[in-house]
């Protein structure tokens, strides 16, 4: 089975963590993974996406023409990238800040990933919330495994954030 | 009533994507100021550099080029020669104009081209992340010298423009700063009389201007500014060099 997501939105909303973190769950799982940032010139903001393939077989291109899933995190990246996602794809949409048309027949969860996180006290935590109603509906990767990996990767100065990240991923479990 | 200021007409109203506090937003309405004042609009070429200000171009509304990094002066020279009677001027930063352009710098100053550059140093690297550039104070932390710049592994902060007006065929040099609303009307003036040079065929012509980036000094905005009055200007004095 091969799973080809796009992760986008604007800079600073955690994209590049979110996608980091899947692919290195799904290594941990002993899938083949490729992650591909993008970046824009601008030092802050901007827009960011990543391109997270996980796959039983080795994978040739790192990059995603049609996507399985879309996470689209702000209404520019979903104005972007709502084109590629394939027939039969999942579209995971933060309703905080972008709104689908609600005529579309896709698969979709629309869920206001930015309104809970800042609820749960930080702003920043919206994309584990996303990762988290993401896995728990995809099932791609353990939700067990994930969990240890945002336990994992936290860098010294920053391991007091490690708990709200936790919480944030089993808020966003409980969605799905 | 008179209308005493309006918003330049060749700066596109748009918002922009540079950070708070940073320098580019005051530097690009000062060069639409004179554009607009000198009446050049419509002769005017600008050359974008490769930094930040990738896409200076969105905001300036007139003719513009890219060039490779640190390749603006090459590319002026080459509009300028084939077109003499457009007013072409470059805007690089210190790590486009002084480190992988210094090449290019050099000999278009060398050659005596009659263009107008506009050079922002904020002595560091910033689209890419902070790195050390040429101009970095000694001592200055950046993400490349986290212990801070140190003469024996990184040499002095380099004084490009000084070394410029060592070249018999350059012009004008003067060395300005953004750190206050004097220092802004006198870089205005300075970009004036860079684009003025050009027009009246006088010669190379280069004004530098210290610019904030509170992002990669790890400063507020504020704190930016002030650090330009008091730390940088010791380093980088202001005036005209030539």
């Amino acid at each position: 089975m091969t799973e080809k997501i796009i992760i986008a939105g604007s800079g600073g909303q955690g994209i590049m963590l979110l996608g980091k973190v899947l692919a290195e769950a799904a290594m941990r799982e002993g899938r083949h993974v490729t992650w591909l940032p993008a970046y824009g010139a601008e030092v802050r903001g901007g827009t960011a996406h990543c391109m997270v393939i996980v796959s039983d077989e080795a994978i040739g291109s790192p990059y995603v023409v049609t996507a399985d899933t879309l996470i689209l995190m702000n209404a520019p990246s979903l104005e972007k990238f709502k084109d590629r996602l394939d027939k039969k794809g999942l579209l995971v949409v933060n309703s905080s800040l972008a709104a689908t048309n609600n005529k579309s027949k896709e698969d979709k969860i629309e869920q206001p990933f930015t309104d809970i996180a800042i609820k749960m006290g930080n702003i920043k935590i919206a994309n584990m919330i996303a990762l988290g109603c993401f896995i728990s509906r995809e099932n791609i990767v353990k939700l067990t495994t994930v969990s240890r990996v945002i336990s994992d990767i936290a860098p010294e100065n920053k391991r007091d954030l490690v708990e709200i990240n936790q919480k944030a991923l089993q808020e966003g479990a409980k969605l799905s | 009533m008179d209308k005493i200021y309006a918003h330049p007409k060749s700066l596109r109203d748009i918002s922009n994507h540079y950070c708070p506090g940073c320098g580019h937003g005051i530097a690009h309405r000062l060069i639409c100021e004179v554009i607009d004042e000198l009446g050049i609009r419509e002769k005017v070429i600008g050359v974008a550099p490769v930094g930040c200000a990738v896409i200076a171009y969105d905001y300036w509304d007139f003719d513009c080029s890219e060039a490779a990094h640190g390749r603006a002066l090459a590319v002026a020279t080459a509009i300028k020669r084939c077109r003499p009677q457009n007013v072409v001027f470059t805007y690089q930063g210190d790590g486009d104009l002084a480190a992988i352009g210094t090449n290019e710098t050099i000999h278009a100053a060398n050659r005596g081209e009659n263009v107008t550059v506009v050079f922002i140093n904020n002595a560091i690297y910033g689209m890419t992340g902070g790195q050390m550039a040429p101009t970095t104070l000694v001592g200055q932390k950046t993400a490349t010298t986290p212990l801070g710049r140190e003469i024996k592994y990184h040499g002095y902060p380099l004084k490009i423009s000084e070394m410029l007006a060592l070249l018999p065929a350059t012009k004008y040099i003067e060395r300005t700063s953004l750190q206050s609303p004097q220092e802004i009307i006198k870089t205005k003036k300075a970009i004036k009389q860079a684009f003025e040079n050009q027009i009246n065929n006088v010669g190379f012509s280069l004004v530098e201007i210290l610019s904030p980036c509170p992002t990669y000094w790890g400063l507020s905005p504020k704190q930016a500014l002030d650090w330009i009055k008091d730390v940088m200007v010791k380093e980088f004095p202001l005036g005209k060099i030539k």
